[in-house]
């Protein structure tokens, strides 16, 4: 074999060795970066102060995540939460409900990254939701999947919330075009209390028929708006 | 957005008389097609110049592009690419109906929603069809969207308890007066009742093709469409979510069959002439 040959094969020998060697604290520091992200959100999280009242009580609670079954519907579950009696609070603790107590990773409709920095309520009965930009950058991209994200919270609000008749999304203070390239969110979204007729705590359980996201699905009539529509 | 557009559809043709071939677009926009004279005028005045009736543009959308992937499958597939074959294929479909089919992207760019939406507010005689392949859903359905605009009424709280709220209609600047200038951000107005109807004919022709999909189409507000002045639809495949590639590919062409079907029972200005609502 030439000296050139046993010099080159050598030399990646060496190298190939180093190579054994930092490979572990390479992927220690790719692992701890993953983490640091994690970490940071999980900060910028617990800047925000956790939602409790004087006037919470534990009462049960209608949220709307996806079905399990079916991916393209919305599916009631009844869950005993801490709730204000003020509305703004207790919307807020709604919608951080609706994203942080998800049953299972499948059913997510909101990020779970997602942040509700704010919630206001207007005399006339419009809830202005204000999001984190993760509600942008991390929902999954669709109508469909925009469609849902929105629905969940109008049917929860609807659900539980007897006074917001309108939502507005923000992200972070500001009007967006789109949730996540699709859905406009220059409008309003109508929110249909139902509490007024059905209080909430008595109202639905796990296991009730799912209800649909979409008029085609939701009502006998297709032409019948969807709760997601104004 | 206070920038306008004239409403070149038939009613404002009937209402005008003549041609209005000259679209104001927002700022950033880059319409593609928007000088095109429109060359069909079904009822023109005695005194103008006949010409003859143009054929039906469709205009297809590939929705994102560029650097906006849209979803992403496991395996990396893009929706951006999987939406241009379908686009590709509902053309073929399309011109061998004779059909003029214009695509807002032959390649990887990106245009703006604005700069998609002056590419047919600049014709006469068009119809829009945006494509999208959704993140997740039942894999193997397709849903049809059309715009509806969100209702001028403003709820005001009524003191008494548990009360419905009454409503106070805001007067609204967005509807299209008889000078037909219509607001550029709410250019849909002009034709929501179009839309519908083309939304309802091919999710009809889709559902029979693609088993497991509504009956319906859906009113949901897709962004690209509310800036369309013309009969415009999404419809969206499910899903983006699939191992093998070739289940997206086969879609393709029931998707381009349907299409292409559902636009020749689409008469578009056959819809009576009325005057655009606020809510539908």
């Amino acid at each position: 074999m030439p000296r050139l040959w046993k010099i080159a094969i050598a030399v990646l020998a060496v190298l190939a060795f180093a190579a054994l060697l930092t490979f572990p604290s390479l992927l220690r520091t790719v692992l701890g970066l993953r983490r640091a992200d994690r970490t940071a959100e999980q900060a910028r999280r617990a800047i925000v102060p956790p939602i409790s009242t004087p006037s919470d009580a534990r009462e049960k609670a209608q949220l709307f995540w996806l079905s399990p079954t079916s991916p393209d519907t919305l599916e009631p579950t009844t869950l005993e939460l801490d709730l204000s009696a003020d509305a703004e609070k207790r919307a807020k603790q709604l919608i951080t409900a609706l994203i942080e107590k998800t049953p299972s990773q499948t059913q997510h409709t909101l990020p779970a990254d997602a942040v509700l920095l704010q919630f206001y309520l207007m005399p006339d009965g419009t809830g202005i939701a204000d999001f984190s930009e993760t509600l942008e950058t991390e929902a999954p991209s669709g109508i469909l999947n925009e469609e849902m994200a929105v629905d969940s919270i109008v049917r929860t609000l609807g659900a539980n919330l007897s006074n917001v008749y309108r939502l507005k999304i923000l992200i972070r203070g500001q009007e967006a075009d789109t949730l996540a390239g699709h859905l406009d969110l220059s409008g309003f979204f109508n929110v249909t209390p139902q509490a007024q007729a059905q209080p909430a705590a008595t109202g639905g359980a796990t296991g009730e028929q799912p209800l649909a996201a979409n008029p085609s699905n939701a009502n006998s009539s297709p032409e019948q708006q969807p709760a997601v529509k104004n | 957005m206070l920038l306008t557009l004239p409403v070149r559809s038939q009613q404002a043709e009937r209402i005008q008389g003549k041609q209005i071939s000259q679209v104001q677009v927002p700022s950033g926009a880059q319409p593609q097609q928007n000088t095109s004279p429109p060359t069909n005028i079904p009822q023109v005045p005695q005194s103008a110049p006949t010409e003859e009736p143009s054929t039906l543009t469709v205009v297809l959308d590939p929705a994102h592009g560029g650097a906006d992937f849209g979803a992403r499958g496991p395996t990396g597939l893009a929706e951006s690419d999987v939406v241009l074959d379908f686009a590709r294929a509902a053309r073929i479909a399309l011109e061998a109906q004779r059909l003029r089919v214009l695509l807002t992207r032959e390649g990887n760019q990106d245009p703006t929603f604005d700069a998609r939406s002056a590419m047919i507010n600049g014709l006469a005689n068009a119809i829009f069809i945006s494509l999208h392949v959704s993140s997740s859903g039942p894999v193997g359905t397709a849903r049809t969207y059309y715009y509806v605009f969100p209702s001028n009424a403003t709820p005001v709280v009524n003191p008494s308890a548990g009360a419905p709220p009454q409503t106070a209609v805001q007067p609204s600047g967005a509807q299209p007066t008889r000078t037909s200038l219509i607001r550029w951000d709410e250019a849909q107005r002009s034709s929501v009742d179009s839309s519908r109807q083309l939304a309802f004919l091919i999710q009809t022709v889709l559902v029979q093709r693609f088993k497991g999909s509504p009956d319906a189409p859906i009113a949901a507000p897709v962004r690209q469409l509310r800036t369309i002045a013309a009969p415009a639809i999404a419809i969206e495949l499910s899903s983006i979510d699939v191992t093998d590639a070739k289940r997206l590919d086969q879609m393709a062409q029931p998707l381009a069959e349907a299409i292409g079907r559902a636009v020749a029972e689409f008469h578009p200005f056959s819809a009576p002439v009325t005057a655009p609502s606020g809510a539908h």
